[in-house]
């Protein structure tokens, strides 16, 4: 067996990542998750504010993957046919006493152009404008309409501290690397 | 009418009615992946608690902690809901209870009660 995990550690070691998975994705194991962050942040001594930010940017990210990757299985817990995980990765990192949240996931690249545009137009905006945004956005949403919306990816922008940064990567002719990164 | 109590848990609230106080306590966290269909049964008993013909005040108690973004939708539809019962005349109160050092939960506070209209909405620091 190639033991290729030093690798991975080593690349860990760097931007001091806290906790990583990669895999499918539950609400079961987001609110594992949620609990171990929450766990290692109060180590930390990390204020209540910021630990409620850290909190909200995981849910929004992990549901995002939950939810959207391109890349799923059928869920073998659920008693409802046909739900499904999504595939991808979860990140949480401690740089220059900033917490990070990363998330990564395969997405179809005919979906990308709307989900870019709406990255695009957050992402040049002040925090005032992205609160405008998603309050007008939450009035909108229709009961029956699309499950998020964005607004998931403006919220994540709302608890974030900078503006997020994020990547497609082209993985082949139907798929793309979709990656995203808030800083508390 | 039958009470409504839903236990909580790691990611959704307490949801319990308190008989003596006539008071609808929401209380915890709320991040379901499928936040409509865990509040469909709360705006249902809404609806039909405010629809009986005579009713004492009702006072709804709310302490969310953190809760997501189709959560956060889905409590705007039920003070929308409350909002134009209180345009009829329902006497319906909400007291949205944070932990000052949680400055999220206020701030959500805020921009719910900027959306109101008929209904009132008291922002309460928790003591």
């Amino acid at each position: 067996m190639d033991c290729d995990l030093y690798d991975i550690w080593r690349k860990y070691e760097e931007p001091d990542i806290l906790f990583c998975l990669n895999g499918p994705i539950s609400q079961d194991l987001l609110v594992e998750i949620c609990d171990t962050v929450a766990h290692k942040l109060r180590l930390d001594n990390t204020d209540t504010a910021t630990m409620i930010k850290v909190h909200a940017i995981i849910v929004e990210l992990s549901q995002n993957i939950i939810r959207y990757s391109a890349e799923r299985v059928a869920d073998p817990r659920s008693k409802i046919d046909g739900n499904e995980l999504g595939l991808g990765i979860i990140a949480v990192g401690c740089h220059n006493n900033r917490y990070m949240v990363t998330s990564g996931n395969l997405i179809e690249n005919s979906k990308i152009p709307p989900l870019e545009r709406l990255l695009g137009k957050v992402h040049a905006m002040s925090p005032t404008e992205i609160r405008k945004f998603f309050l007008a956005r939450r009035k909108r949403i229709t009961p029956n309409g699309s499950r998020g919306a964005g607004l998931g990816i403006i919220e994540v922008s709302r608890k974030a501290g900078e503006p997020i940064v994020y990547e497609f990567r082209r993985v082949d002719k139907k798929c793309s690397f979709f990656c995203i990164k808030a800083v508390i | 009418m039958e009470n409504i109590l839903i236990q909580g848990t790691k990611y959704t609230p307490d949801i319990e009615f308190d008989e003596r106080r006539n008071a609808l306590k929401i209380k915890g966290y709320s991040y379901p992946e499928n936040a409509a269909a865990f509040y469909e049964p709360v705006l249902g008993w809404l609806r039909s608690y405010l629809d009986q013909a005579h009713t004492p005040p009702l006072a709804i108690d709310m302490e969310m902690i953190y809760f997501n973004s189709s959560s956060s939708k889905i409590l705007l539809d039920l003070f929308d809901l409350l909002d134009q019962y209180a345009r009829q005349g329902r006497a319906v109160s909400v007291n949205w209870i944070y932990d000052e050092d949680n400055e999220s939960a206020y701030e959500c506070g805020v921009e719910f009660e900027e959306d109101i209209q008929h209904l009132q909405f008291r922002l309460m620091k928790k003591t």
